[in-house]
This record gives C-alpha cells, sequence and structure tokens, in this order.
C-alpha cells in the first residue's frame, strides 16, 4: 500500500462517515426519542469528517439515496446500531491496510470511538 | 520508535494494568456492587491474556520481554464504587493511548492486535462510567 492509496482509503471512509451520519441525522429527526441517545454518536460522526477532511480534501462524491429509518424508534435504533458496528469493522479493517502509521492511528482511534459510543447506547429508546 | 520498543511499551502498560487491576478488584465487593465486580475481573482477565501474549510476541522475536516492576503506583481514594470505575476508567484510557502508538509502529497482525486492544480499552472505559471518547487513545488528534 502507498501513501496515494491512503487518499483512497481517506475518500472511501469519508463517504462512510457522511453515510452514517446521514442516517443518525435522520433517526434523530424522525423520532424525537432518540435525539439525546444519538447526540453524542453525531457530534462524534461530525468530528470524524472534519478530521478526514484535514487529512486531505477528499472527493466530491456524496453517499447516494436517502436513509431509510423503519417504523418505530426502536427499529431505527436496532438499524443504526447495526449500520455503527459495520462501520466500525471497516475502520477496524482500513487502519490495518493504511500505509502511514499515523492514518492507521487516526483510524484505529476513530474506530474504538466508534466502539465506545455504540457500548454506551441505551438498549432500547 | 521501533515496533520492537512499541511492543515493549505496550507490554509495561500490561504489567502496570494486571497490577492495578489487581488493586482494584482487592477493593470491590462481589456482593454490594457485582457489575463493577465483574467488570473489573473481566478486565483483570483480559489485561492478563494480553500481556501473556505481547511476551510471547516478543520471545518469537528474539526479544527478551521487558519485566514487570516490584510494585506500582496504585490510586489513592477508592473508598467508593465511583471512584473505583474512575480509577480503572483512567487506566484504560492510558492503556488506549499505548494501544493507538502501537497500532501507528506496527503492520499487520500486529497492527491488527493493537487495533483489537485499542477499540476493547474504548469499551472498558465506558464500561468502567466513562463517557465515550471521541478519539480514544488519540484525543491529541482533536487539538491539533
Amino acid at each position: 500500500m502507498s501513501e496515494d492509496a491512503d487518499v483512497e482509503l481517506g475518500d472511501r471512509l469519508r463517504l462512510s462517515v457522511l453515510g452514517i451520519l446521514g442516517l443518525v441525522e435522520a433517526a434523530r429527526s424522525r423520532y424525537p426519542r432518540l435525539r439525546r441517545p444519538l447526540a453524542g454518536l453525531q457530534a462524534m460522526h461530525e468530528a470524524h469528517l472534519a478530521l478526514l477532511d484535514q487529512v486531505g480534501p477528499g472527493s466530491d462524491a456524496v453517499p447516494t439515496g436517502v436513509p431509510i429509518t423503519p417504523d418505530g424508534p426502536a427499529a431505527a435504533l436496532t438499524q443504526v446500531r447495526g449500520a455503527e458496528a459495520s462501520h466500525q469493522r471497516m475502520l477496524g479493517r482500513t487502519s490495518v491496510r493504511a500505509a502511514s502509521g499515523a492514518f492507521a492511528r487516526m483510524l484505529a482511534s476513530m474506530g474504538a470511538g466508534v466502539a465506545a459510543h455504540l457500548a454506551a447506547l441505551p438498549e432500547a429508546p | 520508535m521501533t515496533a520492537v520498543d512499541a511492543l515493549q511499551e505496550t507490554l509495561a502498560a500490561e504489567h502496570a494494568a494486571v497490577y492495578i487491576y489487581g488493586a482494584l478488584g482487592g477493593r470491590t465487593s462481589q456482593s454490594a456492587t457485582p457489575t463493577l465486580y465483574a467488570a473489573v475481573r473481566d478486565a483483570y482477565v483480559t489485561h492478563r491474556s494480553q500481556r501473556d501474549q505481547l511476551t510471547r510476541t516478543l520471545r518469537d522475536l528474539g526479544v527478551e520481554p521487558v519485566a514487570s516492576e516490584v510494585a506500582y503506583d496504585a490510586p489513592d481514594d477508592l473508598d467508593t464504587p465511583e471512584a473505583i470505575g474512575a480509577a480503572a476508567a483512567a487506566l484504560e484510557d492510558g492503556c488506549a493511548a499505548t494501544y493507538a502508538a502501537l497500532v501507528a509502529e506496527t503492520v499487520g497482525d500486529q497492527r491488527r492486535w493493537a487495533v483489537t486492544a485499542l477499540m476493547g480499552a474504548a469499551v472498558r472505559q465506558v464500561d468502567m462510567g466513562a463517557a465515550p471518547g471521541i478519539l480514544p487513545g488519540a484525543a491529541d488528534l482533536i487539538s491539533s
């Protein structure tokens, strides 16, 4: 892997963060009971996005489609949990593949942040 | 810093974590605070396992693993469950920084191990009562 490949990895991760941020925002907007429990997750993803923007300009690509939030806050919370767990795994895998040690450290820490926020989520809304 | 240096620093942190969790476990009551007791016990077992894995890894590399200190400074004022949880969370915060540094200095399976250890430390911080961090082990990146 080269440092150029890290830029590509960063682009892909940026898309992933944008996608999951959209999902969290949609769930908070649709279900007032999720506003507070998901506030920390949203703030974390916004901070992660700002970090990725610092690393490189990124592409202009944006996630396609509108996030779908299922009926009911409990189902929406379950959906967010699943998406966050998938995002966490992606961050872990990408960290291992990164060429730059500093970039790998940042991605691993982002994944750890997702893991911590998942652990702090309530069982039910 | 080389990968071996980072592995040795991580092993030193695991020696300290095992010692301090032993001290915290001695101040935790299974009957009065079963959740905290279980969290401290599980963390002790995890750090002991990670210490042993790192010891094997270093030996496999032909390096003499760093030895444990005779004793470590355990936190004072462990009179309440909250104080014990806070001490454990602070310990995990330090371990997370060590694992994050190990991520930066290693590749392949060793980095994978460090990533997993970092995520585990971040979750244990929450289990011990701390608020979830935005960048566990690398908070310096936020202010820089």
